[in-house]
């Protein structure tokens, strides 16, 4: 119990500044602290808190391939020839994805590029290739199943409403607005009644998110 | 390039060893200069420039390390395309340095080409060209140029034929392209050129997409449809197109006419505006006039008697004619008058028999409405090609044009460009040249003995190509001698007889002028590969040899035109006192600026924006043009007859071959976003050339049913002229009865174009590449 309690008591100096901490100090013995190093130290590393797998495309700042003489990320990466991209060349919502790494989506951030880029069609500067391409990690390389985790829920300009809300559907059943047409089969009936959050987890954005100002609306959720 | 990381390093070290030594010596000083070189060697440097592709004129930034191009980006200070560019333009640094570049003179010698030294093979190409003209006649020789060479390239060209040697058989790929936009524009207000500008875009409430695939063929463009659609709700696209191409998934209406049949619907739309009353009368009666040819002559009609003429366009004869629900007729013309609205074309309207008259009934519907001449109303042709503006249309490097809309017609016109250029008196002839298909028709009679092609492939891209082709390459008594500039092995290199290796794009410093008439300059930034060289610096060295051979004037450019700058101030001065002065345009602003729309008279103007409007255009401000009577932002049609556009009342006709019972499908011809033109150089980009490494022809699913052909199935397409043998691709974009197929691939079973018709409109010589009638077979 003891060295929780240090821990608490070291944990609040740093958080309140430097006079509450030369009181904590002046309260507990040193040793205390010395005993407990693995609790002061303790720094959990959560998925979410990790240094986010990304590209980024578009900084001036370029290193150049030895190999080829061309810069590194100096020509857009190509879109995989897969079930999921099979209108990806229509679409301009491939970051809905790719920004947030939903369904382990490779995470691309196009830093410095102009505000229009993101107005654009993907395609205008992505290049579908078809046949077999680099993908998604395997489903066998996986340590879970495929598919065990309800999709994640991109937070972005097109999803800002969708915190609580439980009309996802109204897009995603029919694939409105190029939305991936989602089934949910094989589940029972109540988990259509339910709030879409309930299951789905909205991803924080690099880029777009406003996930610290949205003053989200509590008051619908049971 | 291993070496560069080793520089790196060791400039590192020797960045260390300078840094601890203090006072420096002289082998201190040696090796920082030494330092200084490795560290220049690898800094990326990155320069403004403009894109090599279609006529858009994207901004880009070239990022260069020596002479490595290293990448490519869209320029973000750009005014009009704001950092956007698309694959194609991304993958250029791959292109330029393909180990596939021609790097030294080849000529054919008993059916084989040998490599020969630049000085034997300009000898070779003077000599061939001087006695043909000795023996012949000027007329025995011609020049194919292209909407791809810089502006001083083509400039020279049409200066050495017409004004030089004297021929006015001077043509350009853009007579494939774009010859009946500038038809369109010049039977309307009396000179070529768009008057708006890309900035429309995002004042406009309607836009009006007529044969026009921007998503794929212009995509910036179309980038910035969708982001102006997304800041204006309001913006309503209307697309007419008998292809659901993806533009029409922005557009909140798609009219689809049975293809050939579209004119009718653009007269019922403007019946329907009239009809309604939503005509702006105040518009017409200032800036309009209505004229209808009658015996060969243009005789003027009143808006009463166009009102009339529209009586029979009514939207249900128009379905009956189009098959476009009348409904949707309706629907449009409302939308349209919903302004302001921009409407945009390109080869869909173009390339038709009719091309010229399509062209005017757009003019039309904007001048009915007085949709053009502010922010966001503009009828907007766009073009293909880089240059197709700049370096062909306003240099008037086609058979029937002088620079900057003068014309050979003109006797002062023809004393003007010969003055300037230095001519003989007389040598510029009266009349015109040998129009595109005219040309090579006369090159397979042998009529043409010697012929330059630069920076072109109409061995791959010219309609109806059998006959071509032959024209070019088979063998036969008195064969013409073909030489081909290029910077690829091509269809058309394969079958020439001189084939000149040349510079590329950022190879060269030279001028490219886009759709919306802004000159962009892009700079020289790395050598050519082996021993290629300018076009422009060719074409130099072949008119010094005509000069030694006697066959043009002593001194006409020998000595006297050394560079592309020397060429740009003579440029600039032929553009002077014509409505397109640009002596603003000085080298110096070029580099500097991001291009300069035309007029722009001074170094101090900024270029102009909207042409024809007071307070914008200068012409309207000072010279011949001038009136001080008008109020800013006052439209007037100044190069027009009597000052006033003309509305034509234009027959609804259909194409030159349609639909029967042995070839019962229409074949329209195009382009995907990833590809371009003949794909000799976006196929060398291996991630552009796997994005789409077959041809393929669309069938609607409807048809495909009914021929039992699925997806993949090899398909044969026969027409009166030739054979494809293509994939075949079942989706629902062609409306049923039309087949698609894109023109990219150099394999000869998938040239589309020997099964294309080569009937041309009969004012802008334009052939009709978008119609004709084929039949499939399952193979």
């Amino acid at each position: 119990m003891i060295p929780c309690i240090k821990t608490q008591y070291v944990l609040i100096p740093l958080s309140l500044g430097s006079v509450a901490a030369v009181a904590g100090w002046i309260a507990f013995e040193p040793e205390f602290v010395e005993s407990t190093p693995a609790a002061i130290e303790y720094n959990p590393t959560y998925e979410a808190e990790k240094e986010a797998p990304s590209v980024v495309v578009g900084e001036w700042d370029i290193e150049i391939d030895p190999e080829t003489g061309f810069a590194l990320a100096a020509f857009p990466p190509t879109i995989p020839d897969r079930e999921w991209h099979q209108d990806a060349w229509l679409v301009d919502n491939c970051l809905d994805c790719h920004e947030t790494g939903v369904q382990d989506a490779p995470m691309i951030r196009h830093k410095g590029l102009p505000d229009i880029t993101f107005q654009s069609k993907c395609r205008s500067c992505h290049v579908l290739i078809p046949g077999n391409t680099d993908s998604t990690p395997k489903v066998e390389d996986s340590e879970f199943a495929s598919w065990a985790f309800p999709p994640m829920m991109p937070n972005n300009d097109n999803h800002d409403q969708a915190w609580g809300k439980n009309n996802c559907l109204l897009c995603h059943e029919d694939g409105t607005m190029d939305s991936p047409v989602i089934k949910h089969e094989g589940l029972p009936r109540i988990v259509l009644k339910a709030k879409c959050r309930t299951c789905h987890v909205q991803i924080r954005s690099h880029m777009t998110s406003p996930w610290d100002e949205l003053q989200f609306d509590f008051g619908d959720e049971e | 390039m291993e070496n560069s990381r080793r520089d790196f390093i060791k400039a590192s070290a020797m960045a260390s060893v300078a840094t601890v030594a203090v006072g420096g010596t002289g082998a201190i000083a040696g090796e920082s200069k030494e330092i200084a070189e490795v560290a220049a060697k690898n800094k990326v440097e990155w320069t403004k420039s403009v894109c090599r592709f279609c006529g858009t004129g994207c901004g880009v930034m070239i990022g260069h390390k020596g002479e490595q191009i290293v990448a490519l980006r869209g320029d973000p200070e750009h005014p009009t395309t704001k950092g956007l560019v698309c694959a194609k333009s991304l993958f250029l640094p791959k292109i330029v340095h393909s180990k596939d570049r021609l790097k030294t003179p080849l000529l054919r010698k008993d059916g084989k080409f040998v490599p020969v030294s630049w000085d034997v093979a300009m000898d070779v190409m003077a000599d061939k060209f001087a006695k043909a003209i000795k023996k012949h006649g000027p007329d025995s020789v011609a020049y194919y140029g292209s909407g791809q060479a810089m502006t001083e390239e083509s400039y020279f060209c049409n200066r050495l034929f017409k004004g030089g040697i004297g021929t006015n058989n001077v043509e350009g790929n853009p007579r494939l392209c774009m010859a009946s936009a500038a038809g369109g524009y010049v039977t309307t207000y009396g000179k070529d050129e768009p008057m708006g500008c890309y900035e429309d875009i995002w004042h406009a409430n309607t836009i009006f997409l007529v044969g026009s695939n921007t998503a794929e063929c212009h995509p910036v463009i179309f980038d910035q449809i969708l982001a102006a659609k997304q800041a204006n709700r309001r913006l309503n696209i209307i697309v007419l197109d008998p292809r659901k191409n993806p533009v029409v998934s922005a557009a909140r209406l798609h009219l689809d006419p049975i293809p050939g049949f579209d004119l009718c619907v653009l007269h019922s739309m403007a019946h329907c505006i009239i009809r309604d009353g939503n005509h702006d009368k105040a518009f017409i009666e200032k800036n309009c006039q209505f004229k209808v040819m009658k015996d060969g002559k243009a005789v003027k009609v009143g808006l009463d008697g166009y009102t009339e003429f529209l009586a029979d366009f009514t939207p249900e004869r128009a379905e009956m004619i189009s098959g476009v629900p009348a409904e949707k007729i309706e629907q449009a013309a409302k939308l349209f008058v919903n302004g302001p609205t921009m409407s945009i074309w390109t080869m869909g309207l173009n390339q038709r028999i009719r091309g010229v008259w399509a062209n005017n009934l757009m003019h039309n519907l904007h001048l009915i409405t007085g949709n053009i001449g502010k922010p966001g109303a503009t009828p907007f042709s766009m073009t293909g090609q880089p240059n197709a503006c700049g370096g062909v249309r306003d240099t008037g490097t086609l058979c029937h044009l002088l620079p900057y809309g003068r014309s050979l017609k003109k006797k002062t016109d023809r004393r003007d460009m010969e003055k300037i250029w230095g001519s003989k008196p007389g040598t510029i002839q009266s009349k015109p040249g040998l129009h595109t298909v005219e040309m090579f028709r006369a090159l397979g009679e042998n009529k043409i003995k010697a012929m330059v092609i630069l920076t072109t492939n109409p061995g791959q891209s010219m309609p109806n190509l059998h006959p071509v082709r032959d024209a070019i390459g088979k063998e036969r008594e008195d064969k013409p001698f073909i030489v081909c500039l290029d910077i690829f092995p091509t269809r058309t290199t394969e079958i020439a007889d001189l084939v000149l290796p040349a510079a590329m794009w950022s190879e060269k410093t030279g001028v490219f002028g886009m759709s919306e008439r802004r000159y962009q300059l892009h700079p020289k930034i790395r050598s050519a590969p082996g021993d290629a060289r300018s076009d422009f610096d060719i074409m130099v060295d072949f008119a010094g040899r005509l000069e030694d051979k006697g066959v043009v004037k002593k001194g006409y450019t020998k000595g006297k035109i050394k560079t592309t700058d020397d060429m740009w101030d003579e440029i600039r001065l032929a553009s002077k006192g014509t409505p397109y002065d640009f002596m603003g345009m000085t080298r110096e602003r070029l580099y500097k600026e991001r291009g300069l729309r035309w007029p722009c008279p001074t170094e101090d103007h900024p270029g102009t924006a909207r042409r024809f409007v007071k307070g914008d255009d200068p012409n309207l401000d000072s010279g011949k043009y001038a009136d001080n009577t008008l109020a800013q932002g006052d439209v007037k049609f100044y190069a027009a007859p009597d000052e006033r556009a003309i509305v034509w009342l234009r027959p609804a006709l259909g194409p030159a071959e349609e639909t029967d019972a042995e070839y019962p499908f229409v074949l329209s011809t195009g382009r995907v976003l990833e590809h371009w033109h003949s794909g000799t150089m976006t196929m060398k980009a291996d991630e552009l050339r796997r994005a789409y490494p077959h041809c393929f022809v669309e069938i609607n699913p409807k048809d495909a049913r009914e021929m039992g052909v699925r997806s993949g199935d090899m398909i044969k397409i026969t027409s009166r002229r030739g054979v494809a043998k293509i994939r075949a691709r079942v989706v629902d974009m062609p409306r049923p009865g039309m087949v698609f197929v894109p023109w990219h691939w150099e394999d000869k079973d998938s040239l589309i174009n020997f099964v294309c018709i080569d009937a041309f409109d009969s004012g802008s010589k334009q052939p009709e590449f978008k119609i004709c009638a084929v039949k499939l077979e399952k193979i």
